[in-house]
């Protein structure tokens, strides 16, 4: 809001922060933290047997663990930052300020997660016979600090939903000693291990050719699975029942789906996953391969409901009562209906709306507080004006945008004066028109 | 209030405080820039050298320059991590107590900006096939050269990003005028001489790495590369830094006026400090020179003290170039500091 804006375009703003922040989350906790949990309990199995063949194998996984984690992991976190700082700067910025500490501790145990990667990668070969249980612990150090990244992380994206007395005290640790920190924690931990084992089981067994080592393996999943899974449902019902009423009451909406699908498709596709955590116990696991793939595939997809989940239920706020998704505060509303934003920002090229500059000021507002989550046109169809304003006249738009708040729980008040809110009106019929007006034209 | 604050370019500061005093972020950001940008000049100009040496073992058909390229692509695949990680620490300080200047000139350039995470994705994904693929790849050297010129030239690329957030976001009577990133290049007139100044900052501080690797190397080995890791080290490190006797002037006489009057006589301090460096720029050129001549560890480790001493004080230059172009800005939208 009092920052220059972008807009890109088709892709959306939002969805753009969104795709960053799943690719991220998925390598994080499929590679990083469970990954590093498999391979060093691969490790243990293969020191406690001297078993050569799958030490050797468990090397190999690091180097992988090593190019992803330090490749695409690594900077689609620093992209998670970029983007948000980019899109919605106020939310960004506010939230470093209130957390500054606690992303400097997350900075210094990201350094010795680093550190750790790199030692543990690069002395396998060099640290053998009485050094390997120094190198063993180096593989457990690393499990620890990939977790406690995510420990902290957890702190400050579960304050966004739930900062307690913060909005009063604007104390550091009410926001962060928040409850829905630690059920969010414990299920993101047992998530990781449960994305790990997803993830790399149709790896093995399409790699792994020993049929002894490769039963070794899956025995170790298997166990990490079978703990997991349940623990995952328990801390998961716990974080729902943290989480502030209203909240509670968006959870299935956020994920676009039917009362009747959530629960079938999550009930269902855990039971899967249990399932092969069961069949991987067996000595001699028989699986299809489909299998192995399918809960891959689907533990990825259900740890980015998750997070869209997350995002969606805080809403119509970024940072629960203090500021609204698009980033302005509740403190200004009052201010901004009455002067106007234009007026407020230092980036806008139009002060005051007047009849001929109305378009142009519409389309600030619109950068200003709307497209943070919508776009004109784009493939998320909930979210983009060209579905959910079709057929809108311009007086409709400007009659419904004052009291849409209201009406969606989810929404933020606009908050200018009231000839921006024609404006605004007029812009997004104009724009919404012309968008239909040349998909119109194509389709004939 | 509208009126008054409209006429500075600078939006208000956020509401929430800044959580810390000043003076302390300011010491942690020139400390950790400098960690940070020692791994980025390794990395930068490792991921070069490596490239070029492979060139030049292919062109005289000489292994040792090959197996000097190998050993630079080990490290550089090891040391980008470190380099990324690393700056984390001066960006997270950087976003939150200069906030009001840094956001605007970050999204100024805002699509470029972000392109940088799949470029610098690509350039990591090739530096590690290039490294990973040196015995694979030994019959196929053209294929094996391009993926190493592709990661070096991404990362060669990548700076000037980062030159002209830092270069825009000192100038707000220039945001106005800005049309995106390539337009800006051209727009701030700081920034070429910014790149000019990394990057034969970024070779001399390789240079200086590369010979003392290739000494502690051959205390144990007389492996030729060592030898000739130590040679190569030693040359680029005195070429470079002799670079920047003219790089710098360069640099200073494009700042604006008030950045210029203070580091050339208007400031005692700003002038002491600036005149300090140049001293110790001088006597390290001597000290590379004599190194070149005769290897002793004496020369050697004052060589690297006064690399290291130069290094901090060119991170506290720039924190005060920045505190002098800021400050009138500074003076008309004052920082959210927390109350006593």
């Amino acid at each position: 809001m009092y920052f220059p804006t972008i807009d890109f375009g088709w892709l959306g703003n939002g969805n753009l922060i969104g795709m960053m922040a799943v690719l991220h989350v998925m390598i994080n906790h499929a590679v990083a933290i469970g990954g590093s949990i498999l391979v060093v309990s691969m490790e243990y199995i293969a020191i406690k047997r001297g078993n050569e063949q799958l030490d050797a194998f468990a090397h190999r996984l690091t180097k992988y663990i090593l190019i992803i984690t330090t490749t695409v992991g690594a900077m689609t976190g620093v992209g998670i930052w970029f983007t948000t700082t980019v899109i919605i700067p106020d939310a960004i910025g506010s939230l470093l300020r209130i957390f500054h500490w606690a992303w400097f501790t997350e900075w210094l145990v990201f350094v010795s997660e680093v550190i750790l990667l790199l030692t543990y990668f690069y002395t396998w070969d060099k640290w053998r016979g009485a050094k390997k249980r120094l190198h063993f612990k180096i593989g457990i150090a690393l499990c620890v600090m990939s977790w406690v990244t995510l420990v902290i992380i957890t702190g400050i994206l579960a304050a966004q939903i739930n900062p307690g007395n913060w909005v009063e005290t604007l104390s550091f640790w009410d926001a962060f000693l928040n409850e829905t920190w630690v059920p969010s924690t414990l299920f993101r931990t047992f998530a990781a291990i449960t994305l790990g084992v997803a993830v790399l089981t149709p790896l093995t067994s399409l790699v792994m050719k020993d049929k002894k080592d490769r039963h070794l393996v899956f025995r170790m999943f298997g166990k990490w699975l079978i703990v997991s899974v349940p623990l995952m449902i328990v801390f998961g019902t716990w974080y729902l029942k943290s989480l502030p009423d209203k909240a509670q009451t968006l959870v299935v909406w956020a994920t676009g789906m039917s009362d009747y699908a959530f629960i079938i498709i999550n009930v269902l596709g855990l039971l899967v996953i249990f399932i092969l955590g069961v069949t991987l116990l067996n000595a001699k696991p028989k699986f299809p391969l489909v299998l192995a793939i399918f809960t891959g595939v689907f533990s990825l997809a259900l740890i980015a409901e998750f997070e869209i989940v997350r995002e969606n239920i805080r809403k119509p706020y970024i940072i629960y009562n203090y500021m609204y998704g698009n980033g302005t505060l509740v403190e200004h509303t009052e201010k901004l209906k009455k002067e106007g934003a234009l007026a407020n920002s230092v980036f806008a090229s139009v002060k005051e709306v007047t009849e001929e500059n109305k378009i142009e000021a519409g389309e600030q507002l619109f950068r200003m507080q709307c497209i943070q989550c919508h776009s004109i046109d784009g493939p998320r169809k909930s979210r983009v004006l060209t579905s959910r304003a079709k057929d809108w006249s311009e007086e409709a738009l400007a009659g419904f945008i004052p009291n849409m708040h209201e009406v969606r729980d989810v929404m933020p008040p606009a908050l200018m004066n009231e000839e921006e809110i024609k404006a605004l009106a007029a812009y997004i019929h104009a724009a919404v028109s012309e968008a239909n007006g040349v998909k119109n034209e194509e389709e004939q | 209030m509208s009126l008054l604050k409209a006429e500075s370019p600078v939006p208000n500061d956020l509401g929430l405080a800044i959580p810390g005093d000043l003076p302390f972020f300011e010491v942690i950001i020139v400390i950790a820039f400098i960690v940070h940008i020692i791994f980025v000049n390794i990395l930068v100009a490792g991921s070069v050298n490596s490239v070029l040496q492979e060139i030049k073992g292919i062109r005289t058909k000489n292994i040792i320059y090959d197996q000097l390229a190998l050993q630079f692509a080990t490290q550089v695949s090891i040391f980008k991590s470190i380099a990324v990680v690393m700056g984390v620490a001066p960006l997270l300080i950087i976003s939150t107590i200069y906030t009001q200047y840094f956001y605007p000139s970050t999204i100024l350039i805002g699509k470029m900006w972000l392109l940088m995470i799949p470029l610098t994705i690509i350039s990591f994904l090739l530096l590690y096939a290039y490294k990973f693929s040196w015995k694979l790849l030994q019959n196929k050297k053209r294929l094996h050269v391009s993926l190493g010129i592709g990661g070096a030239l991404i990362l060669l690329f990548i700076p000037l990003l980062f030159i002209t957030n830092v270069a825009s976001m000192l100038q707000p009577e220039l945001w106005k005028e800005s049309r995106g990133f390539f337009q800006s290049l051209f727009l701030y007139p700081t920034i070429w001489q910014r790149y000019f100044h990394f990057m034969a900052a970024s070779f001399a501080v390789m240079g200086m790495y590369t010979y003392w690797w290739g000494r502690r190397k051959s205390l144990k080995d007389t492996d030729p590369v060592y030898i000739e890791a130590k040679q190569f080290g030693k040359k680029s490190a005195f070429l470079f830094t002799f670079l920047q006797v003219v790089a710098g002037p360069v640099l200073l006489l494009s700042m604006n006026a008030d950045v210029r009057k203070a580091f050339m006589g208007g400031s005692l301090f700003h002038t002491s400090l600036l005149g300090v460096s140049i001293v110790l720029a001088i006597l390290l050129i001597v000290i590379l020179y004599k190194l070149l001549k005769s290897e002793t560890k004496k020369l050697f480790i004052s060589a690297l003290s006064i690399l290291l001493i130069i290094l901090l004080l060119m991170s506290w230059i720039r924190h005060e170039v920045r505190e002098i172009s800021l400050a009138p800005y500074i003076d008309q939208q004052p920082r959210t500091e927390q109350k006593e």
